[in-house]
């Protein structure tokens, strides 16, 4: 693996992380509702941060949450604010939001996100 | 608000889950326990015993309680498991349904349990474990003197008819988690009571006690696989799911500290024709009433879409100002989430200290 990479295993409050700078591919996969937040995104913000200021090429971003919690939803939304806010990277980057097809609470936080940054973001309904 | 609340007052932890039993449940019914025992420092010999008293008291109504199909009755349920923590007391509770004949049985093992002194007890273990056979259901009487033994307390109960051929067997299991040897307060015929208001309330779980994340993860998962599967809430599940975590994380975060350095407040979920209900309640400082109070009404005048505009602009103001603990964020989607507007009262519950309860209808 690639050093500038960075894994975390999911845990029961938290979800399993892979940004992998080789693969151009981010992907948060499963719950979030750590009690502290920022202790756990923090890493990821200066991770994204770091990366953005080095990538020109295409990027992958794939968050499938079944579920988070609000303070989480504002960590997500900064991860999105700092892609958008690079120029370099703003058109590189594919967001894909995955979701249960009858999670309507998870599509409407997709949707919501969705409107509030300039990106190519996708929302997908597994059946 | 409700009464079957108020009546939890002299309870240091409690935990009611009224509902069907699954194997799974067993687990994180210890987990729970585990968690809101934490803070209250038992020894840990008392609370292996608690950790084995429950799982067999759980496991008994999962091997032995039926279940009917009766839409029309007003239990619709298997029963109720729980424990209470009061003082030094703590108690199990159990109401399940069983047949008849079966409770006239197990109330003479029962009754002849409790007049054996312990070297007694112990005897009829050692016997009944060398000549019993097992048949599929584990050998009820076993597990009883078990139960008695690791208690150290009689084992009380009451019968009530069922209709039907068949009976609610109520059950109390006692343990001393202090130094003291007496006998805790005669307290069966308040789970009688404890049960019927579950029923009439339609409250499905209740609790009482520590709200740090530990505590809090395994009721998550106790409520999101009752309400979305056993209770056939369907969609409305994860929105409870949802608006539960917001309000329990927020009491984790925001509650007075008690001075034994542990969160505490209060939840019940029940359900009323159409909706659910989530009651939460946790003690604050006096101090903090104003500002809760104007956030509560500013919350609750705005429309649905004055609601997603305010959580619009929280999330971009959380980023920009880093603002990292009072943006509000939670409870603004709780209200989005709520099917009509979130309720709220506060009662002195002492020295600068008010109770503040909230009402959520989704």
């Amino acid at each position: 693996m690639h050093p500038e990479s960075l894994l975390i295993s999911k845990t029961e409050d938290t979800p399993e992380v892979i940004f992998d700078a080789e693969k151009k591919l981010i992907s948060i996969r499963g719950r979030s509702l750590p009690e502290n937040a920022f202790g756990f995104y923090n890493p990821l913000l200066e991770w994204m941060r770091s990366y953005c200021s080095k990538n020109t090429n295409p990027t992958l971003m794939e968050v499938s949450l079944d579920y988070f919690n609000s303070s989480s939803g504002r960590y997500i939304f900064e991860l999105l604010t700092i892609v958008e806010n690079c120029e370099k990277n703003k058109k590189c980057f594919e967001i894909r939001w995955y979701t249960d097809a009858d999670d309507e609470l998870m599509i409407e936080k997709g949707e919501e996100l969705k409107s509030l940054v300039d990106l190519n973001f996708t929302i997908l309904r597994n059946d | 608000m409700s009464s079957f609340y108020s009546d939890q007052k002299e309870s240091d932890i409690s935990f009611y889950y009224r509902g069907p039993f699954l194997d799974r449940f067993t687990n994180t019914i210890i987990d729970i326990s585990a968690g809101a025992i934490t803070p209250h420092q038992i020894p840990s010999s008392v609370n292996r015993k608690l950790s084995y008293l429950m799982v067999e008291c759980f496991q008994n109504i999962l091997r032995h309680g039926e279940s009917r199909d009766d839409t029309t009755s007003r239990l619709r349920d298997n029963g109720i498991f729980g424990f209470r923590k009061m003082s030094e007391h703590f108690i199990i509770h159990s109401v399940n349904l069983l047949p008849a004949a079966k409770s006239t049985v197990l109330c003479e093992i029962i009754d002849n349990v409790n007049s054996m002194d312990p070297d007694r007890l112990k005897e009829m273990q050692m016997h009944q474990l060398m000549t019993s056979r097992l048949d599929e259901k584990g050998g009820a009487g076993l597990g009883i003197i078990e139960i008695a033994r690791k208690s150290g307390q009689p084992l009380r109960y009451i019968i009530e008819d069922a209709g039907g051929g068949l009976s609610y067997f109520h059950q109390q299991i006692s343990v001393n988690t202090g130094n003291q040897k007496s006998t805790p307060a005669e307290m069966i015929g308040e789970t009688r009571e404890i049960y019927q208001k579950m029923a009439e309330e339609n409250i499905f779980l209740s609790y009482k006690g520590d709200f740090s994340q530990k505590s809090i993860l395994p009721i998550l998962d106790l409520v999101q696989h009752n309400i979305s599967e056993a209770n056939e809430m369907g969609k409305n599940g994860r929105k409870i799911g949802h608006v539960l975590i917001e309000l329990l994380q927020n009491i984790s975060k925001h509650g007075w500290t008690r001075p034994n350095d542990s969160k505490e407040g209060i939840f019940l979920i029940g359900k009323k024709e159409d909706h659910a209900f989530i009651l939460v309640a946790n003690v604050i400082n006096s101090a903090d009433a104003p500002f809760i109070e104007e956030k509560m009404d500013y919350l609750t005048s705005l429309d649905d879409e004055e609601l997603r505009q305010l959580h619009k602009s929280a999330l971009r103001a959380s980023v920009k100002f880093e603002n990292k603990h009072k943006s509000g964020l939670g409870l603004i989607e709780v209200a989005r989430i709520a099917s009509a507007p979130l309720k709220y009262i506060f009662e002195p519950v002492g020295d600068h200290l008010l109770l503040f309860s909230m009402y959520v209808r989704i």
